[in-house]
Protein backbone atom coordinates (compact mmCIF):
# COMPACT_ATOMS: atom_id res chain seq x y z
CA UNK A 1 0.00 0.00 0.00
CA UNK A 2 1.29 3.66 -0.64
CA UNK A 3 1.55 5.41 2.57
CA UNK A 4 3.20 8.41 1.50
CA UNK A 5 1.66 11.59 1.90
CA UNK A 6 0.56 13.35 -0.80
CA UNK A 7 2.75 16.14 -2.02
CA UNK A 8 0.28 17.95 -4.44
CA UNK A 9 -3.06 18.51 -4.46
CA UNK A 10 -5.63 19.21 -7.18
CA UNK A 11 -9.32 19.18 -7.73
CA UNK A 12 -11.93 19.19 -10.54
CA UNK A 13 -14.15 21.75 -10.53
CA UNK A 14 -16.80 22.67 -12.82
CA UNK A 15 -20.40 22.48 -14.37
CA UNK A 16 -22.63 19.22 -13.72
CA UNK A 17 -22.51 17.23 -16.58
CA UNK A 18 -18.71 18.23 -18.42
CA UNK A 19 -17.31 14.94 -17.47
CA UNK A 20 -15.45 15.77 -14.47
CA UNK A 21 -16.06 12.16 -12.92
CA UNK A 22 -14.57 10.49 -16.04
CA UNK A 23 -11.81 12.80 -16.03
CA UNK A 24 -11.10 11.60 -12.68
CA UNK A 25 -11.21 8.20 -13.36
CA UNK A 26 -9.29 8.43 -15.91
CA UNK A 27 -6.50 10.19 -14.33
CA UNK A 28 -6.43 8.32 -11.01
CA UNK A 29 -7.04 4.26 -12.96
CA UNK A 30 -7.58 1.48 -11.33
CA UNK A 31 -5.19 2.78 -8.70
CA UNK A 32 -7.49 5.09 -7.47
CA UNK A 33 -8.75 4.69 -3.64
CA UNK A 34 -11.98 6.48 -3.42
CA UNK A 35 -13.30 7.12 -0.42
CA UNK A 36 -15.52 9.50 1.29
CA UNK A 37 -14.67 12.99 2.69
CA UNK A 38 -16.67 13.72 5.40
CA UNK A 39 -19.46 16.24 3.62
CA UNK A 40 -22.79 17.47 5.57
CA UNK A 41 -24.71 16.28 2.11
CA UNK A 42 -22.29 15.08 0.04
CA UNK A 43 -18.73 13.43 -0.31
CA UNK A 44 -16.60 14.60 -2.40
CA UNK A 45 -14.71 11.82 -3.99
CA UNK A 46 -10.46 11.78 -3.46
CA UNK A 47 -8.25 9.57 -5.23
CA UNK A 48 -4.52 9.89 -6.50
CA UNK A 49 -1.96 9.21 -9.62
CA UNK A 50 1.56 9.07 -9.64
CA UNK A 51 3.36 11.73 -12.22
CA UNK A 52 7.26 12.74 -11.88
CA UNK A 53 7.64 10.22 -8.81
CA UNK A 54 5.48 12.46 -6.67
CA UNK A 55 1.78 11.59 -5.69
CA UNK A 56 -1.09 14.01 -6.63
CA UNK A 57 -4.39 14.00 -5.05
CA UNK A 58 -7.50 14.24 -6.55
CA UNK A 59 -10.06 15.76 -5.17
CA UNK A 60 -13.44 15.41 -7.48
CA UNK A 61 -16.20 17.83 -6.29
CA UNK A 62 -19.54 18.25 -7.44
CA UNK A 63 -20.84 20.23 -10.12
CA UNK A 64 -22.17 23.92 -9.59
CA UNK A 65 -23.28 26.03 -11.95
CA UNK A 66 -22.30 29.26 -10.82
CA UNK A 67 -20.61 30.32 -7.45
CA UNK A 68 -24.09 31.15 -5.94
CA UNK A 69 -24.88 27.95 -4.13
CA UNK A 70 -28.59 26.66 -4.94
CA UNK A 71 -28.02 23.55 -3.13
CA UNK A 72 -27.02 22.20 -0.28
CA UNK A 73 -24.01 20.39 -2.11
CA UNK A 74 -23.51 23.70 -4.01
CA UNK A 75 -23.00 25.56 -0.87
CA UNK A 76 -20.28 23.09 0.10
CA UNK A 77 -18.30 24.00 -2.86
CA UNK A 78 -18.37 27.30 -2.69
CA UNK A 79 -17.47 27.46 1.08
CA UNK A 80 -14.63 24.85 0.22
CA UNK A 81 -13.13 26.99 -2.58
CA UNK A 82 -13.18 30.38 -0.43
CA UNK A 83 -12.00 29.33 2.59
CA UNK A 84 -8.46 29.42 0.50
CA UNK A 85 -6.40 30.12 3.73
CA UNK A 86 -7.28 26.27 4.84
CA UNK A 87 -4.33 24.01 5.29
CA UNK A 88 -5.52 21.11 3.05
CA UNK A 89 -6.38 23.53 0.51
CA UNK A 90 -6.03 22.67 -2.50
CA UNK A 91 -2.63 23.04 -4.59
CA UNK A 92 -4.19 23.70 -8.06
CA UNK A 93 -7.66 24.32 -9.11
CA UNK A 94 -8.56 22.40 -12.38
CA UNK A 95 -11.88 23.90 -13.58
CA UNK A 96 -13.32 21.51 -16.30
CA UNK A 97 -15.37 22.66 -19.14
CA UNK A 98 -17.24 21.01 -21.97
CA UNK A 99 -16.48 22.04 -25.79
CA UNK A 100 -20.05 21.04 -26.06
CA UNK A 101 -21.86 23.73 -23.86
CA UNK A 102 -18.95 26.24 -23.65
CA UNK A 103 -20.30 29.75 -23.48
CA UNK A 104 -22.35 28.42 -20.20
CA UNK A 105 -19.41 26.86 -18.87
CA UNK A 106 -17.38 30.02 -19.21
CA UNK A 107 -19.50 31.87 -16.88
CA UNK A 108 -18.31 29.51 -14.53
CA UNK A 109 -14.16 30.10 -15.35
CA UNK A 110 -14.61 33.61 -15.61
CA UNK A 111 -16.00 33.71 -11.67
CA UNK A 112 -13.21 31.40 -10.73
CA UNK A 113 -10.90 33.17 -12.26
CA UNK A 114 -12.27 36.44 -9.75
CA UNK A 115 -11.28 34.51 -6.97
CA UNK A 116 -7.32 34.59 -7.47
CA UNK A 117 -6.52 30.87 -6.84
CA UNK A 118 -4.16 28.85 -9.12
CA UNK A 119 -6.07 27.06 -11.47
CA UNK A 120 -5.69 25.74 -14.84
CA UNK A 121 -8.78 25.28 -17.68
CA UNK A 122 -9.48 21.96 -19.12
CA UNK A 123 -11.74 21.59 -22.09
CA UNK A 124 -13.31 18.36 -21.81
CA UNK A 125 -15.48 16.37 -24.53
CA UNK A 126 -13.26 17.46 -27.49
CA UNK A 127 -14.03 14.02 -29.23
CA UNK A 128 -17.92 14.38 -29.16
CA UNK A 129 -17.52 18.18 -29.77
CA UNK A 130 -15.44 17.64 -33.00
CA UNK A 131 -18.09 14.79 -34.11
CA UNK A 132 -20.43 17.42 -34.15
CA UNK A 133 -18.27 19.95 -36.38
CA UNK A 134 -16.99 21.94 -33.72
CA UNK A 135 -14.01 23.72 -33.90
CA UNK A 136 -12.17 26.20 -30.39
CA UNK A 137 -9.29 28.47 -30.86
CA UNK A 138 -7.58 27.39 -27.50
CA UNK A 139 -4.82 29.57 -27.68
CA UNK A 140 -6.99 32.21 -27.97
CA UNK A 141 -9.35 31.37 -25.09
CA UNK A 142 -6.07 30.65 -23.34
CA UNK A 143 -5.38 34.70 -24.10
CA UNK A 144 -8.68 35.62 -23.38
CA UNK A 145 -8.43 34.26 -19.38
CA UNK A 146 -4.70 34.23 -18.87
CA UNK A 147 -5.21 31.06 -18.33
CA UNK A 148 -3.33 27.90 -19.05
CA UNK A 149 -5.43 25.81 -21.53
CA UNK A 150 -5.36 21.97 -22.06
CA UNK A 151 -8.25 20.45 -24.07
CA UNK A 152 -8.47 16.74 -23.34
CA UNK A 153 -10.80 13.59 -24.13
CA UNK A 154 -11.32 12.12 -20.99
CA UNK A 155 -13.39 9.36 -22.45
CA UNK A 156 -10.58 8.08 -25.08
CA UNK A 157 -7.67 9.60 -22.68
CA UNK A 158 -6.23 11.94 -25.24
CA UNK A 159 -4.38 15.23 -24.21
CA UNK A 160 -4.33 13.09 -20.16
CA UNK A 161 -0.42 13.02 -20.59
CA UNK A 162 -0.50 16.72 -21.65
CA UNK A 163 -2.95 17.63 -18.73
CA UNK A 164 -0.36 15.41 -15.79
CA UNK A 165 2.59 18.11 -17.05
CA UNK A 166 0.60 20.78 -17.41
CA UNK A 167 -0.90 21.11 -13.06
CA UNK A 168 3.00 21.28 -12.31
CA UNK A 169 2.52 24.81 -13.58
CA UNK A 170 0.44 26.01 -10.01
CA UNK A 171 0.74 30.23 -10.94
CA UNK A 172 -1.45 32.25 -9.06
CA UNK A 173 -3.37 34.17 -12.68
CA UNK A 174 -2.54 38.04 -12.93
CA UNK A 175 -4.68 40.43 -11.57
CA UNK A 176 -6.99 41.79 -13.41
CA UNK A 177 -9.75 44.88 -13.39
CA UNK A 178 -13.00 43.27 -11.90
CA UNK A 179 -15.30 43.85 -14.88
CA UNK A 180 -18.39 42.01 -13.19
CA UNK A 181 -19.38 45.35 -11.77
CA UNK A 182 -20.33 48.55 -12.65
CA UNK A 183 -18.05 51.50 -11.80
CA UNK A 184 -20.89 53.23 -9.81
CA UNK A 185 -21.21 50.10 -7.48
CA UNK A 186 -17.58 49.87 -7.34
CA UNK A 187 -17.64 52.13 -4.43
CA UNK A 188 -19.96 50.50 -2.33
CA UNK A 189 -17.71 46.71 -3.28
CA UNK A 190 -14.70 48.58 -2.17
CA UNK A 191 -16.00 49.79 1.07
CA UNK A 192 -17.84 46.28 2.17
CA UNK A 193 -14.10 44.98 1.04
CA UNK A 194 -12.78 46.82 3.88
CA UNK A 195 -15.81 46.50 5.92
CA UNK A 196 -15.20 42.86 6.61
CA UNK A 197 -11.36 43.32 6.01
CA UNK A 198 -10.99 41.29 3.19
CA UNK A 199 -8.29 41.75 0.60
CA UNK A 200 -10.07 39.96 -2.06
CA UNK A 201 -12.53 41.63 -4.00
CA UNK A 202 -14.42 39.06 -5.68
CA UNK A 203 -14.43 37.43 -2.66
CA UNK A 204 -16.16 40.12 -0.60
CA UNK A 205 -18.40 40.62 -3.69
CA UNK A 206 -19.81 37.10 -3.11
CA UNK A 207 -19.96 37.50 0.98
CA UNK A 208 -22.10 40.96 0.26
CA UNK A 209 -24.79 39.11 -2.73
CA UNK A 210 -25.13 36.04 -1.22
CA UNK A 211 -25.35 34.63 2.78
CA UNK A 212 -22.72 32.34 2.93
CA UNK A 213 -21.50 33.36 6.65
CA UNK A 214 -22.02 30.75 9.20
CA UNK A 215 -21.24 33.01 12.36
CA UNK A 216 -24.03 35.11 13.51
CA UNK A 217 -21.67 38.14 13.97
CA UNK A 218 -20.67 38.25 10.61
CA UNK A 219 -24.34 38.01 9.26
CA UNK A 220 -24.97 40.95 11.43
CA UNK A 221 -22.18 42.72 9.79
CA UNK A 222 -23.06 42.30 6.25
CA UNK A 223 -27.03 42.78 7.13
CA UNK A 224 -26.02 46.17 8.46
CA UNK A 225 -24.02 47.20 5.97
CA UNK A 226 -27.23 46.00 3.18
CA UNK A 227 -29.41 48.31 4.94
CA UNK A 228 -27.17 51.43 5.83
CA UNK A 229 -26.14 51.62 2.27
CA UNK A 230 -29.59 50.13 1.00
CA UNK A 231 -27.59 47.89 -1.49
CA UNK A 232 -29.40 46.11 -4.10
CA UNK A 233 -27.86 42.62 -3.68
CA UNK A 234 -30.39 41.53 -6.89
CA UNK A 235 -29.46 44.24 -9.29
CA UNK A 236 -25.58 43.38 -8.18
CA UNK A 237 -26.55 39.72 -9.33
CA UNK A 238 -28.08 40.40 -12.48
CA UNK A 239 -25.26 43.27 -13.59
CA UNK A 240 -22.78 40.77 -13.10
CA UNK A 241 -24.07 37.89 -14.93
CA UNK A 242 -24.68 41.10 -17.88
CA UNK A 243 -21.49 41.70 -17.82
CA UNK A 244 -19.81 38.55 -17.34
CA UNK A 245 -21.77 37.39 -20.56
CA UNK A 246 -20.68 40.56 -22.40
CA UNK A 247 -17.35 40.05 -21.87
CA UNK A 248 -17.35 36.17 -22.95
CA UNK A 249 -19.29 37.55 -26.04
CA UNK A 250 -16.77 39.99 -26.64
CA UNK A 251 -14.14 37.11 -27.96
CA UNK A 252 -16.44 34.17 -27.95
CA UNK A 253 -16.84 34.13 -31.91
CA UNK A 254 -13.35 34.13 -32.46
CA UNK A 255 -12.61 30.95 -30.65
CA UNK A 256 -15.64 29.32 -31.37
CA UNK A 257 -16.17 27.49 -34.76
CA UNK A 258 -19.37 25.00 -35.99
CA UNK A 259 -19.48 23.65 -39.08
CA UNK A 260 -23.27 23.50 -39.14
CA UNK A 261 -22.88 20.60 -41.99
CA UNK A 262 -21.35 18.25 -39.67
CA UNK A 263 -23.26 18.97 -37.10
CA UNK A 264 -25.50 15.63 -36.93
CA UNK A 265 -26.86 15.82 -33.18
CA UNK A 266 -28.36 13.00 -32.47
CA UNK A 267 -29.26 13.81 -29.14
CA UNK A 268 -31.79 16.38 -30.93
CA UNK A 269 -33.04 13.77 -32.92
CA UNK A 270 -34.06 11.13 -31.17
CA UNK A 271 -35.86 14.26 -28.37
CA UNK A 272 -38.01 15.42 -31.39
CA UNK A 273 -39.52 11.66 -31.33
CA UNK A 274 -39.64 11.33 -27.77
CA UNK A 275 -40.82 14.58 -26.30
CA UNK A 276 -43.37 14.59 -28.88
CA UNK A 277 -45.93 16.63 -27.42
CA UNK A 278 -48.35 13.12 -28.14
CA UNK A 279 -45.91 10.64 -29.49
CA UNK A 280 -43.83 11.29 -26.27
CA UNK A 281 -46.64 10.03 -24.03
CA UNK A 282 -47.72 7.43 -26.39
CA UNK A 283 -44.39 6.16 -26.38
CA UNK A 284 -43.82 6.99 -22.45
CA UNK A 285 -47.29 4.74 -22.25
CA UNK A 286 -46.08 1.65 -24.40
CA UNK A 287 -42.85 1.22 -22.56
CA UNK A 288 -45.06 1.42 -18.95
CA UNK A 289 -47.10 -0.79 -20.75
CA UNK A 290 -44.12 -3.12 -22.15
CA UNK A 291 -42.69 -3.45 -18.46
CA UNK A 292 -46.14 -4.14 -16.92
CA UNK A 293 -46.77 -7.22 -19.26
CA UNK A 294 -42.93 -8.08 -18.85
CA UNK A 295 -43.60 -8.11 -15.25
CA UNK A 296 -46.25 -11.07 -15.65
CA UNK A 297 -45.23 -12.81 -18.75
CA UNK A 298 -41.87 -13.29 -17.32
CA UNK A 299 -42.92 -14.63 -13.47
CA UNK A 300 -45.21 -16.90 -15.26
CA UNK A 301 -42.23 -19.42 -15.47
CA UNK A 302 -41.08 -19.22 -11.66
CA UNK A 303 -44.92 -19.46 -11.24
CA UNK A 304 -44.98 -22.66 -13.78
CA UNK A 305 -41.65 -23.87 -12.29
CA UNK A 306 -43.43 -24.40 -8.36
CA UNK A 307 -46.43 -25.51 -9.77
CA UNK B 1 -44.51 42.13 -31.20
CA UNK B 2 -43.92 41.87 -27.81
CA UNK B 3 -44.97 38.49 -25.73
CA UNK B 4 -44.02 36.64 -22.80
CA UNK B 5 -42.45 33.80 -23.13
CA UNK B 6 -45.21 31.20 -21.96
CA UNK B 7 -47.39 32.42 -24.33
CA UNK B 8 -45.20 32.40 -27.38
CA UNK B 9 -46.24 29.82 -29.55
CA UNK B 10 -43.88 29.82 -32.68
CA UNK B 11 -40.59 27.83 -32.88
CA UNK B 12 -38.79 29.99 -34.34
CA UNK B 13 -35.50 31.83 -32.46
CA UNK B 14 -36.40 35.03 -31.46
CA UNK B 15 -34.86 38.04 -29.14
CA UNK B 16 -35.26 38.67 -25.24
CA UNK B 17 -37.07 42.21 -24.85
CA UNK B 18 -37.21 42.07 -21.06
CA UNK B 19 -36.81 39.53 -18.20
CA UNK B 20 -38.84 40.67 -14.91
CA UNK B 21 -36.94 40.89 -11.67
CA UNK B 22 -38.11 38.71 -8.93
CA UNK B 23 -37.90 35.23 -7.85
CA UNK B 24 -35.49 32.67 -9.76
CA UNK B 25 -34.43 35.54 -12.10
CA UNK B 26 -30.61 35.97 -11.40
CA UNK B 27 -31.08 32.41 -11.82
CA UNK B 28 -32.27 32.92 -15.53
CA UNK B 29 -29.64 35.46 -15.91
CA UNK B 30 -26.87 32.88 -15.60
CA UNK B 31 -27.79 30.82 -17.99
CA UNK B 32 -27.98 32.98 -19.97
CA UNK B 33 -31.29 35.17 -20.23
CA UNK B 34 -30.26 38.19 -20.83
CA UNK B 35 -31.94 40.99 -22.72
CA UNK B 36 -30.90 40.90 -26.26
CA UNK B 37 -30.11 37.13 -26.43
CA UNK B 38 -31.07 34.81 -28.90
CA UNK B 39 -33.47 32.06 -27.86
CA UNK B 40 -36.02 29.29 -29.45
CA UNK B 41 -38.35 27.25 -27.88
CA UNK B 42 -37.82 23.42 -29.38
CA UNK B 43 -40.96 21.86 -27.48
CA UNK B 44 -43.65 22.42 -25.05
CA UNK B 45 -45.11 19.88 -22.99
CA UNK B 46 -48.87 19.46 -22.60
CA UNK B 47 -51.16 20.36 -19.76
CA UNK B 48 -49.68 23.45 -19.58
CA UNK B 49 -46.25 22.09 -18.88
CA UNK B 50 -42.76 23.24 -18.85
CA UNK B 51 -40.69 24.49 -22.13
CA UNK B 52 -37.60 23.05 -23.24
CA UNK B 53 -35.11 26.08 -24.73
CA UNK B 54 -32.19 26.57 -26.09
CA UNK B 55 -30.08 29.63 -25.77
CA UNK B 56 -26.50 29.62 -26.46
CA UNK B 57 -25.60 25.91 -27.03
CA UNK B 58 -27.61 25.10 -23.48
CA UNK B 59 -30.89 23.39 -23.54
CA UNK B 60 -32.85 24.35 -20.45
CA UNK B 61 -36.09 23.92 -18.96
CA UNK B 62 -38.08 26.24 -17.61
CA UNK B 63 -41.48 26.07 -15.65
CA UNK B 64 -44.38 28.15 -17.45
CA UNK B 65 -43.96 30.25 -14.38
CA UNK B 66 -40.34 31.10 -15.17
CA UNK B 67 -41.20 31.20 -18.92
CA UNK B 68 -43.93 34.20 -17.67
CA UNK B 69 -40.69 36.53 -16.52
CA UNK B 70 -39.31 36.80 -20.28
CA UNK B 71 -40.53 39.01 -22.66
CA UNK B 72 -39.59 37.77 -25.91
CA UNK B 73 -39.90 39.66 -29.39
Amino acid sequence: MNTTEPSFKIALLGSPNVGKTTLFNTLCGLRQRTGNYPGITIDKKKGSFIAKEKTVEVIDLPGINSLYAHSKDEELVIDFLLDFNKKDFPDLIVTVVSALNLKKNLYLVDQIRDLQIPTILVVNQTDAASKKGISIDYQRLEKAFGLTVVPVAAKTGEGIEALKEAIWNKKKPKDRLPHYITTDDREELDDFASHIKSSRLYHSFLRLTQELETNPQAQKLRAKFITERQVNVRKLRTNESILRYKFINSFYEEIFQRDQEKAVDITSRVDKILLHPIGGYAIFLLILFGIFQAVFWLASYPMDWID
Amino acid sequence: MAVRLSEYTSNKPTRILEVENGGESNRLAEFGFIVGNSIQVISRAPFNGPLFVQIDQNRVALRKSEAAMITVE
